[in-house]
């Protein structure tokens, strides 16, 4: 018998953000739990209690991944990669703007060219150290936070969305294929 | 190390949820156990992380079972008390008991 291997977006952020953990036998104790609630009460799913419990688990055990051993290192090469992004962002913004006069589209590509170094420095941090990957993410998701906090106002409301939940979200889904990579080889 | 390390209150409950459940204890049986004891609903991650740092420590080990279809296909992982968690356990309880002796903590108590 195999492991179930659809998951959705919730396992896979569980499953990329919390490397050292044993996620598999967790997924099963939650199936098997969520099969037994739906024994005792058939009228509801219990899908709410799941995933429930898939998001209250999600801080522990990136603080575990985070604060294990080796954390020093783990969160060094997270701040390095971080600052490698940001300056390989900073110099395409520049290289961006003396090529495409002040538009509408600027702030869009922006926010790809982002996005791209954000996948690119996620995929190197699970690469160099899978624990670095859920690091990054926090590092990155707390500088937004704060920047946006404290910044101006009238920043686009679905551009702040996209950068508070796109930034995180591409950093472990550039994690989760570089763990399967590695895994296969 | 004479009388054995103290416990933090988590590690505590799980260590003596794993006493209660003997052979049968693994991540569900260890979360049920403390919500129908206690009436705490402690998310699986929290007991996962726990029991991975009382293994750590050398409290507790681990094995994997077989995979079942009512897990997706997915093994349990078996855990189990050893010496070492049972002394921790019990040198916890023994400064607890000596913390509250001749204490009178009556509801109204602030």
């Amino acid at each position: 018998m195999t492991p179930s291997s659809k998951y959705g977006w919730r396992e896979g952020l569980l499953k990329s953000l919390a490397p050292d953990c044993d996620i598999e036998a967790m997924l099963g104790d939650l199936t098997e739990e969520r099969a037994s609630r739906r024994r005792s009460d058939p009228r509801s799913s219990h899908r709410g209690w799941y995933f429930g419990q898939l998001l209250r688990s999600l801080p522990d055990l990136l603080w575990s991944a985070v604060a294990g051993r080796g954390w020093a290192s783990t969160w060094g090469t997270a701040f390095l990669l971080y600052i490698a992004a940001a300056a390989l962002q900073f110099a395409s913004s520049i290289a961006l703007s003396n090529v495409i006069e002040r538009s509408h589209w600027l702030t869009t590509i922006d926010l790809l060219l982002g996005a791209a170094t954000l996948v690119l420095a996620g995929w190197a941090a699970a690469w160099i150290r899978p624990r670095a990957a859920p690091a990054l993410a926090a590092i990155v998701t707390t500088l937004i936070v704060v920047l946006m906090a404290t910044g101006e106002d009238g920043t686009l409301a679905w551009y702040t969305f996209a950068l508070i939940l796109g930034s995180p979200s591409v950093i472990a889904g550039a994690a989760w294929f570089t763990r399967g990579r590695r895994r296969s080889t | 190390m004479p009388r054995g390390d103290l416990v933090g209150s988590l590690e505590h409950i799980v260590l003596l949820a794993l006493v209660h459940l003997g052979s049968n204890a693994y991540g569900m049986t260890v979360r049920r156990e403390i919500e129908q004891r206690t009436g705490r609903d402690i998310s699986i991650g929290a007991i996962y992380t726990t029991l991975q740092r009382l293994e750590t420590k050398g409290y507790v080990s681990s094995t994997v079972g077989e995979p079942t279809a009512e897990r997706g296909g997915r093994a349990k992982r078996m855990f189990r008390l050893e010496a070492d968690g049972r002394r921790a356990l019990r040198a916890s309880q023994t400064a607890i008991a000596q913390m509250a002796a001749g204490l009178e903590l009556s509801r109204s108590a602030r």
